[in-house]
């Protein structure tokens, strides 16, 4: 299922997006050296923050985020190149099936050797699929047609199979509100929001 | 994942490490456990990232993030007690009679004439020593020293010297045997408390964010 796209007049002024492990138990606190277990602990969240838009387009701003209805509706938000990840035009598969709790993956790319930075948005599987992920490239890494072993975070949620594609460059990331819907600020001649948001598991 | 290195072009603008000890207060020093689980007191500290261009933002976006919450580790080399030479301008002082506030003559004159890194040799202590006998260096007051204890490394700070025996805190976490002890510029281990900090990016750069770290053994 595709995702709800932000609208078109919507530009990201301040993105703040962090991986929480959302989801540690907090029976046990203070043992400091329990990693993560479950699979759904490493998640993406934050807050995004909109330059200002018109008052027109505030009220539509406004219509677009009740239709996401809370935290039920994922919804769609562009990372872009230069800006929340590194330019770059991976495309690749994974080659080995990962599996939930992974912290790595195995890839290939498919668009001959290209090197990738620390701190690069993959996107695994398609947009709105089941299983689809945005994950984050924590080391260096030169990637051509042989498999290599790659540190990620998020860590891997859904069992994802040998030959699923990878594809780097703009990425787009599945998110839900944390809450109710935010309020789009009018004033007069424009308006302004900003969004608390978690990753949406799909 | 474990021993991260600080990134080299990731600057800390700010802030200093303390010794925490509120809830942790040692053997038997808090009514309910979980006031003693760690062992004692360790060291905090609250430093300040300045603003990165994009790409480095990134790459330490991915940094932080490896560590994993606080089940990964970090190496940081502690503050100098003295300061370097190449990183000090070299003050001679006022000659105009400044004083301060007590009369006593202002002097802001930096003295840089002892070893930055010295490696001695520290006697046996207990767990729970406050005083170390160091031999074969000279730390001063306000250094941190480095030494292996039976939990692995701990790091100290002096806060008073009687040649030979140092006086440091936080104590000892677990005892040692008598074996080297690194002085001055050491580097030890620290982890995030809690999740890691989100860094802020704007167009073209990121904005300034804090970093919490405790000690971590």
């Amino acid at each position: 299922m595709a995702l709800n796209q932000l609208p078109t007049f919507a530009h990201i002024a301040e993105l703040q997006l962090s991986i929480a492990l959302v989801e540690r138990s907090v029976r046990r606190p203070s043992l400091k050296t329990r990693g993560p277990q479950a699979t759904l602990t490493e998640m993406w969240r934050g807050q995004i923050a909109f330059a200002d838009v018109s008052a027109a387009n505030a009220r539509v701003f406004a219509s677009w985020a009740e239709w996401q209805d809370g935290r039920v509706q994922a919804f769609g938000v562009t990372l872009r190149q230069g800006f929340a990840t590194h330019a770059n035009n991976f495309a690749g598969t994974i080659t080995v099936a990962a599996l939930p709790g992974d912290s790595f993956v195995y890839l290939a790319s498919s668009a001959g050797s290209q090197s990738l930075l620390s701190g690069t948005l993959l996107a695994i599987g398609a947009p709105g699929a089941a299983g689809y992920q945005v994950v984050e490239l924590l080391d260096d890494a030169t990637l051509n047609s042989a498999a290599s072993l790659v540190p990620i975070a998020p860590r891997i949620r859904k069992q994802t199979p040998a030959g699923t594609a990878v594809a780097g460059g703009d990425v787009q990331a599945a998110l839900r509100f944390t809450g109710d819907m935010p309020g789009v600020t009018q004033a007069l001649f424009r308006g302004v929001t900003s969004f608390d948001v978690i990753e949406a598991v799909l | 994942m474990q021993w991260r290195q600080w990134p080299t072009f990731a600057k800390i603008h700010s802030g200093g490490p303390t010794v925490e000890a509120h809830s942790r207060g040692g053997e038997n020093a808090g009514g309910h456990y979980s006031y003693i689980v760690g062992g004692g007191a360790r060291i905090v500290w609250k430093l300040s990232v300045p603003p990165m261009q994009t790409k480095d933002a990134l790459r330490f976006r991915a940094f932080l993030h490896s560590l994993r919450g606080a089940a990964g580790t970090l190496e940081l080399v502690m503050p100098f007690a003295k300061p370097l030479p190449a990183f000090t301008a070299h003050f001679n002082g006022y000659t105009d009679g400044t004083v301060h506030t007590d009369d006593t003559a202002y002097d802001d004159a930096v003295s840089y004439d002892t070893a930055f890194f010295q490696s001695g040799t520290v006697a046996a202590a207990a767990a729970g020593a406050e005083v170390l006998s160091i031999t074969g260096a000279t730390p001063v007051v306000g250094e941190w020293l480095k030494v292996q204890t039976a939990d692995g490394p701990q790091c100290v700070r002096v806060f008073g010297v009687a040649a030979p025996q140092a006086f440091v805190r936080p104590r000892l976490r677990a005892a040692l045997t008598s074996s080297t002890v690194h002085v001055g510029q050491v580097s030890c281990t620290f982890r995030l408390v809690g999740n890691a900090p989100a860094v802020p990016l704007v167009n073209g750069r990121s904005l300034a964010l804090d970093i919490e770290l405790e000690e971590a053994r």
